[in-house]
């Protein structure tokens, strides 16, 4: 029964995926901006040597024969960037891991001090520090990311000198960057929490539980809590593609290589075959961790099946 | 002979780096130059190549963080500034250009042009190899040259560098010879830029994809690995015995390792530096200059860069800026000290032409072209038939004096400085803002009046890529500018051998810009300016500002 389901959203996946390229595609092209003048634009060429590149590089066929030839390069693993001539898929699962390890150890973190905060809220519900729990959240989303991102950089790698500014790699790379990006989603995943947990708190089970003498902390964190997670671990999976992309920012002020980056530079400079590319391979990503999400809420919640 | 007659010859021959000392300085006198005049042209082979430096220590590593990361580093392929800083520690030049304009041996040890300026042949250096064993010969000199115009190699700006080249034969061993279908002045300079390097014609033929991201060359470092977004390295090459003369020391680098870091964000950049996780960095915030400076940590070496200033681009074909009177408003009215001193902190000079000051056959006659006045401004509007409106803006046949400006953050130093000035005259700056790539895009289609641009040149063959009209429909002659004299005269600039003539062809090219004002010269660009650690000597920029770090070294103190 569950692999039916399964099957039915893998087999799913593949016209969506064919609709993103679509969209992508014509996105991109119909945007101004022409890659290989943005190439020559620093060092300087002249208006033949510009038309021959264009013509070499198949620019100047009609769009959709660039958009079928996209699909055949793609297929036959020799799509290749405009700037770089690198294969993109190659340079796209390098930086995943990247990318990838930023969103996880973001969000874990997210989770973590978004538990914490929300079932505090929740349980001393209109006391002090349901209101600090909430402004905390809140400060995290108001602050601007670069912002914060710049100030770590300033007080813990160039004052304290205790963590690296700048690169990927071991986990004291990871730190600041997961911070930036986790503050972001605290006061969303503390927010829903604490409203879920409210609710849930009032159901009788949890009156039943408390009376079989439970003590409190296993009320509130293995039965309510446990309840209440479902909406926010739907949240968490829509927030991944956000984490995804959102990791642009902080990628690049941290200068971590990453699909962020990738993308991002790509869009500038006009280099079709990577944003297509790259945001294809997103898009799948993306489809897939909200397959499992969907798949992970039988694992909590008992009477869910498919 | 003429006296001019013989001081040409002399300067060619020069130039060529067949004359030694005792005979330079006799022919000078002959030709009644001062000696001290051309002791620049010198080369000083018997002079300080052989020389190391006692007080040095080998050893070391550094970390140069790049504002850009390369594309690739084939030579033939890649049209990037940033790839030629990693190249020139890979990669040697036949020629070497020193800081002072002169040319000096590189892998060629001698060279002459002939008569006419289409050949050029030269005598190579011997017992040179390849990272991978490949020797240097003349072969791999023609190998290079036919790489950079094989259709294969997509090349963008090494083959114009190459201009009219025709083909090259392999004499011997040792020698080269290199024709070209028309004299072709800028040839030498471009032989000097890393984008001609020699490269290893074993490495290419075996996989020319793979070469892009692999490349060997005879230079003074070895490429070791290149980790995409993060960093490339290069390690010492032991086996480098030679330098060309014009270094300070012969022999392998002092350095053991450089390793190449890309910061795109400019905050994260100076970041990186303060935090050491790069050592030396390129284009500092401006504002932080000073400070830097200031700071016994650091060093600062401010440069400006040759070839196109920073200039804003006058669209002729749209109006407003089809109006001869509203152009040269716009740079009388444009008070340049005002922004270099408060847009751009200090760290740049005014410019006043399309060439800057340091870009051979630059011509002094612009600077009093343009003096800051807003009277005389006000003057030619006013006799133009531009009536100040109500709000202070002028009008005529109802038409608004609207200059739209297509804004990149390459402009927003001195955008809202020159907005305001060019009010007080009447003028009204439209802004829009959006991306370079956009940018080049809405100029080209005329959908505003001006956007910006810099170009890096050691030669002012850059001009033709930007003022001939050959170049107006899909390049980047944006002034949309055709004249039959300015056309004829930028052909010729190519193609004349003869110094004088031609810089008195660049000179009337200049002033023809200027006169018809199509272009709003700003200031040098400081783009390279560098700053690093203190602890670190012998750091230089070359004519072009790219780094040189074949003498870097620790500071043994430190």
């Amino acid at each position: 029964m569950a692999t039916r389901y399964i099957a039915g959203r893998v087999l799913a996946v593949v016209p969506v995926l064919f609709i993103v390229s679509v969209v992508v595609s014509l996105m991109v092209h119909l945007t101004p901006g022409d890659p290989v003048k943005v190439m020559m634009g620093q060092s300087g060429a002249s208006a033949e040597e510009i038309e021959q590149i264009r013509a070499q590089l198949g620019l100047d066929q009609p769009l959709p024969v660039q958009y079928v030839r996209f699909l055949k390069d793609l297929a036959t693993g020799d799509l290749r960037s405009i700037r770089t001539h690198q294969p993109v898929v190659q340079q796209y699962l390098e930086l995943f891991p990247n990318t990838l390890q930023l969103a996880v150890v973001s969000l874990l973190v997210a989770i973590v001090i978004g538990m914490l905060l929300g079932v505090v809220a929740a349980t001393h519900q209109n006391s002090w520090l349901d209101s600090f729990s909430m402004a905390v959240g809140f400060l995290g989303v108001s602050i601007p990311n670069f912002w914060l991102a710049l100030v770590l950089i300033y007080v813990f790698a160039v004052s304290l000198n205790w963590l690296p500014a700048t690169g990927a790699g071991g986990p004291k790379l990871l730190i600041l960057p997961a911070t930036v990006l986790a503050m972001e989603q605290v006061a969303l995943i503390a927010r829903l929490i604490r409203a879920n947990m409210v609710e849930v708190l009032q159901e009788d089970y949890i009156k039943t539980a408390r009376s079989k003498g439970l003590r409190e902390r296993s009320v509130q964190w293995g039965h309510a809590l446990r309840n209440a997670m479902l909406p926010t671990i739907t949240l968490m999976g829509l927030n991944f593609g956000y984490l995804l992309s959102g990791a642009i920012i902080v990628e690049t002020v941290f200068a971590r290589p990453g699909i962020g980056r990738l993308i991002v530079d790509a869009i500038l400079n006009k280099d079709f075959p990577v944003v297509q590319g790259a945001v294809l391979l997103t898009a799948t990503v993306y489809l897939f961790v909200n397959l499992l999400t969907d798949i992970s809420y039988s694992l909590i919640d008992p009477r869910i099946r498919y | 002979m003429s006296g001019e007659a013989k001081s040409n010859t002399f300067v060619r021959a020069a130039l060529s780096g067949r004359l030694s000392r005792r005979e330079m300085a006799r022919r000078a006198a002959a030709t009644g130059l001062a000696f001290s005049a051309i002791a620049p042209l010198m080369t000083s082979r018997e002079g300080s190549a052989a020389a190391q430096s006692e007080d040095v220590t080998p050893g070391g590593e550094i970390v140069v963080g790049l504002n850009l990361e390369p594309d690739n580093l084939d030579p033939a392929v890649t049209p990037f500034a940033v790839s030629h800083w990693v190249m020139m520690n890979i990669y040697d030049t036949l020629v070497w250009r020193a800081n002072d304009g002169t040319f000096h041996p590189g892998l060629a040890e001698r060279w002459e042009p002939s008569e006419d300026g289409t050949v050029y042949t030269f005598e190579l250096r011997e017992g040179v190899n390849f990272h991978d064993g490949t020797p240097f010969n003349a072969e791999a000199v023609k190998f290079t040259f036919d790489h950079i115009v094989d259709p294969e190699s997509k090349s963008g700006f090494a083959s114009s560098l190459l201009g009219p080249y025709d083909h090259t034969e392999v004499v011997d061993e040792r020698t080269a010879k290199v024709f070209f279908k028309e004299p072709y002045a800028p040839f030498l300079d471009s032989a000097s830029q890393a984008f001609l390097a020699i490269v290893s014609p074993t490495a290419v033929q075996k996989d020319r994809e793979a070469y892009l991201r692999n490349p060997v060359g005879t230079g003074f470092m070895k490429f070791d690995e290149w980790v995409q977004n993060d960093h490339i390295t290069l390690s010492r090459n032991p086996d480098y015995d030679w330098a060309p003369p014009i270094f300070e020391h012969a022999g392998p680098a002092y350095l053991d390792k450089v390793t190449f870091r890309f910061y795109t964000d400019t905050p994260t950049r100076l970041a990186a530096l303060e935090a050491g996780d790069a050592n030396l960095i390129e284009t500092p915030p401006y504002h932080e200059i000073q400070r830097l400076s200031d700071d016994a940590k650091f060093e600062v070496n401010e440069v400006l860069n040759p070839g196109l200033p920073v200039v804003l681009f006058l669209d002729t074909a749209k109006a407003p800026t089809d109006d001869l009177a509203v152009r040269q408003a716009l740079n009388f009215a444009l008070d340049r000290e005002l922004i270099v001193s408060q847009g751009m902190f200090g760290v740049t000079r005014p410019a006043y032409g399309p060439l800057w000051e340091s870009t051979p056959y630059y011509s002094a006659e612009v600077e009093t072209m343009y003096p800051y006045d807003a009277e005389k401004a006000k003057q030619l509007l006013d006799a133009a038939g531009w009536v100040p409106g109500s709000d202070g803006i002028r009008e005529k046949d109802s038409q608004r004096l609207t200059v739209s400006i297509a804004s990149t953050d390459f402009i927003n130093p001195f955008r809202e400085i020159s907005q305001a000035l060019w009010s007080e005259v009447g003028i009204e700056l439209q802004v829009n803002t959006m991306t370079v790539a956009a940018a080049f895009e809405a100029i080209g289609n005329d959908e505003v009046n001006t956007t910006a641009q810099a170009w890096v040149s050691s030669d002012p063959v850059v001009l033709t890529n930007l003022f001939h009209s050959k170049n107006i429909e899909g390049g980047f002659a944006w002034s949309k500018y055709s004249d039959k004299r300015l056309d004829e005269l930028l052909e010729s600039g190519e193609s004349t051998i003869d110094e004088e003539e031609r810089a008195s062809i660049y000179a009337e090219i200049q002033k023809i810009i200027m006169e018809n004002a199509l272009i709003i010269p700003y200031f040098g660009n400081p783009e390279t300016t560098i700053a690093y650690e203190s602890r670190y000597q012998g750091v230089k920029q070359d004519f072009r500002n790219y780094l040189w770090l074949y003498d870097a070294h620790l500071n043994p103190s430190a």
